[in-house]
């Protein structure tokens, strides 16, 4: 596992709120998030 | 790492790429509080440099070894319905901006759930550490 000091714009990645199928562009996430990317389900 | 986050004050972001109605689903099962994001085109996987892993990193004999164990105590064994070598991975934004990422070489390297919830609040406690 590769840990990382990073610069990644979020603006302009729109992806879909899962409950109201909203976008969401991620560039508007205020403060510090903890982003969890998850695998595939089964 | 829901509960690890709960009452610090770090809200979790939880992206899949699955579809929204299967997000939304797996939102509920794990009792997330934070949004809950469907990324089908995968673009974050691909803006964070996480790619999909080797065939042989997937299943690799630990992988087999741990399906292996639950078949012998009884689990149910599911088919996957998607990619399965698709790496996943774990980062901490502010302000609309990825600033520390951990990216898995295998499906089984996260970052340890205490390890990453304990950077999150440490971060929220001092941004400008970012």
């Amino acid at each position: 596992m590769r840990e990382r000091r990073v610069r990644v714009p979020l603006a302009g990645i729109t992806l879909t709120e899962a409950a109201t199928g909203r976008p969401v562009d991620l560039g508007g996430l205020t403060g510090v998030r903890a982003v969890t990317l998850v695998r595939h389900r089964f | 790492m829901q509960r690890l986050l709960d009452g610090t004050g770090v809200p979790l972001v939880t992206v899949g790429f699955s579809p929204p109605d299967a997000m939304a689903g797996l939102g509920r099962y794990l009792g997330l509080t934070g949004a809950v994001l469907s990324d089908e085109a995968r673009a974050l996987y691909g803006a964070l440099g996480l790619g999909r892993a080797p065939i042989w990193r997937v299943y690799s004999p630990g992988t087999v070894a741990y399906y292996a164990r639950a078949k012998l105590t009884g689990a149910t064994l599911r088919q996957p319905v998607e990619d399965t070598r698709q790496l996943g991975g774990d980062a901490l934004s502010a302000d609309g901006m990825v600033r520390r990422l951990w990216a898995p070489r295998s499906p089984d390297d996260r970052v340890p759930a205490a390890t990453f919830a304990a950077a999150a609040v440490a971060a929220a406690a001092d941004p400008a550490s970012l």
